[in-house]
C-alpha cells in the first residue's frame, strides 16, 4: 500500500479509536491533523465535508470518504472508510463477544472524561480554522450569526440552514452586491 | 403484520440469512438521519416486530455495552447486534450495509464537490454554504464544551491542551490519549458510584 494511502488508513483509524461520545468529538482533531499538520485538504474542503455530514445519511465519521477522495480519489475514500469504522466495528463485535466486562471499566468512561476537554480545545480551534478561511466579508459573518441563531434558537434541521446559507451566497455574489461588501480578516 | 408484544428473555426464535440482514440494514442506512434514538426505534420494529430476530432486551444490551466505545453510536449498536444476529459475517454485514449510502453519498459529493466548486455560479453558494457551516459548528462546540468542561478539573485540562499545542507544538492525538490517561488518574475513583448508579 502507498505509503500516503497507509498514513490516510491509520490516522483515520486513530480519530475512530479516540471518539468517545461519537465522531463530532474528533473533528477538531481531523481538522487538525488533515488541513494544518497533512496539509492534505484545505479548510475551506474541510468546512465542506462536515457540512455535507448533516445532508448525507449515518455518522458523522462518513466524512472519511469525502477527505480520503480528495487526498487519494478513490483509493483514499475506500481507505479512509476503512479506517476509520474498522476498529469501532471490531470493539463492539467484542463488546457482543466476550469482552463486555473489560468494556464497561470505569476507567473507560475516565478516559473519556479526561479526553473531553482536550477534544473542545481541538475543536475550538478547528472552528477558528474555518471560520477563517471562510468569513471575508461582513455579510458572510452576519450568516453565520443568522445560522447560529437559527441552529440554537429553533428547531430547524441543519439541511435547511445550509441550504439558506447557500441561497445567501448567491444572492450576495450577484455582481452588484460583491464589490460593495467590506473584507474582514479574522486573527 | 406483527402485533409487538413483550417476549422472554433469550434467544429470538427467527435466525436470518446474512442477505436478508444486508437488505434490512441497507433499508435502515438509507433513512440514517435522525442519530441513535431514530436507529433504535427502526431497529425494534424490522427486528422484533416484523420478524422475530432480536429481544428488546438484546437492543438494550447493545446500547449499553456499546456507549462507552469510541466511535459513532449507530454503527456500534449495528455492529453489536449484527453479531448477534449472524456472528462475525452478520456483523460485518450489516455495519456495511448501514454506512452504505452515506458513504456512496459522501463519495457523490466529493466528486461533485472538485468537478464543481471552481465553477463561477456555484462559488458564492459554497461560501454561504460555509459560513453557515461556521454558525453551526460553534453551536455544536458550545453544547459540548458545557457538558465536558464542568469543573476546574476540566477546565485546566483543556487550558494545557491547548498550550500543548499552541506552545509546544504537540500533536493532536498525543494531547488527545494523554488527557484521557490523565482523565483516568483523576476520575477512576469518583466514577465507581456513578456507574453503579447509572445502572
Amino acid at each position: 500500500m502507498p505509503a500516503e494511502l497507509f498514513d490516510l488508513f491509520w490516522q483515520f483509524m486513530l480519530f475512530s479509536l479516540l471518539a468517545f461520545g461519537g465522531g463530532g468529538t474528533v473533528l477538531g482533531l481531523v481538522d487538525r491533523v488533515a488541513v494544518a499538520d497533512k496539509g492534505w485538504i484545505t479548510p475551506a474542503e474541510f468546512s465542506a465535508a462536515v457540512g455535507f455530514t448533516f445532508i448525507t445519511p449515518g455518522p458523522i465519521l462518513v466524512l472519511a470518504p469525502f477527505v480520503g477522495y480528495l487526498v487519494a480519489g478513490a483509493a483514499g475514500a475506500v481507505v479512509a472508510t476503512l479506517g476509520v469504522f474498522l476498529a469501532p466495528w471490531a470493539l463492539a463485535m467484542g463488546s457482543a463477544h466476550r469482552l463486555r466486562r473489560y468494556l464497561q471499566h470505569p476507567r473507560l468512561r475516565a478516559f473519556g472524561k479526561g479526553a473531553g476537554p482536550a477534544i473542545v480545545g481541538l475543536f475550538s480551534l478547528a472552528v477558528l480554522t474555518i471560520a477563517r478561511s471562510s468569513l471575508s466579508n461582513l455579510a458572510l459573518v452576519a450568516v453565520a450569526l443568522i445560522a447560529g441563531t437559527l441552529m440554537a434558537r429553533t428547531k430547524l434541521h441543519p439541511i435547511i440552514i445550509l441550504a439558506g446559507g447557500a441561497l445567501a451566497g448567491l444572492v450576495l455574489g450577484i455582481p452588484a452586491l460583491e464589490g460593495a461588501l467590506p473584507e474582514i480578516r479574522i486573527p | 403484520m406483527n402485533t409487538p408484544t413483550e417476549r422472554p428473555d433469550g434467544p429470538a426464535p427467527l435466525r436470518l440469512g446474512i442477505g436478508a440482514i444486508g437488505v434490512i440494514f441497507f433499508r435502515m442506512g438509507l433513512v440514517a438521519f435522525g442519530g441513535l434514538l431514530l436507529l433504535l426505534v427502526l431497529i425494534e420494529r424490522e427486528l422484533v416486530d416484523r420478524r422475530p430476530a432480536l429481544t428488546k432486551r438484546q437492543i438494550t444490551e447493545a446500547v449499553t455495552y456499546t456507549r462507552l466505545l469510541p466511535g459513532s453510536g449507530g454503527p456500534l449498536v449495528v455492529s453489536y447486534l449484527g453479531y448477534v444476529l449472524r456472528g462475525v459475517g452478520g456483523s460485518g454485514v450489516a455495519t456495511l450495509m448501514y454506512l452504505l449510502p452515506g458513504i456512496l453519498v459522501m463519495t457523490g459529493l466529493a466528486v461533485g464537490f472538485v468537478a464543481l466548486s471552481t465553477l463561477p455560479l456555484l462559488a458564492p453558494a459554497i461560501e454561504g454554504l460555509l459560513a453557515a457551516v461556521v454558525g453551526i459548528q460553534s453551536v455544536y462546540l458550545y453544547r459540548f464544551a458545557r457538558k465536558a468542561i464542568v469543573d476546574a478539573v476540566t477546565a485546566t485540562i483543556l487550558v494545557a491542551g491547548l498550550g500543548a499545542t499552541f506552545l509546544l507544538g504537540v500533536s493532536a492525538p498525543l494531547i488527545v490519549l494523554l488527557a484521557g490517561v490523565v482523565g483516568v488518574f483523576l476520575f477512576t475513583k469518583g466514577l465507581g458510584s456513578e456507574v453503579a448508579d447509572a445502572g
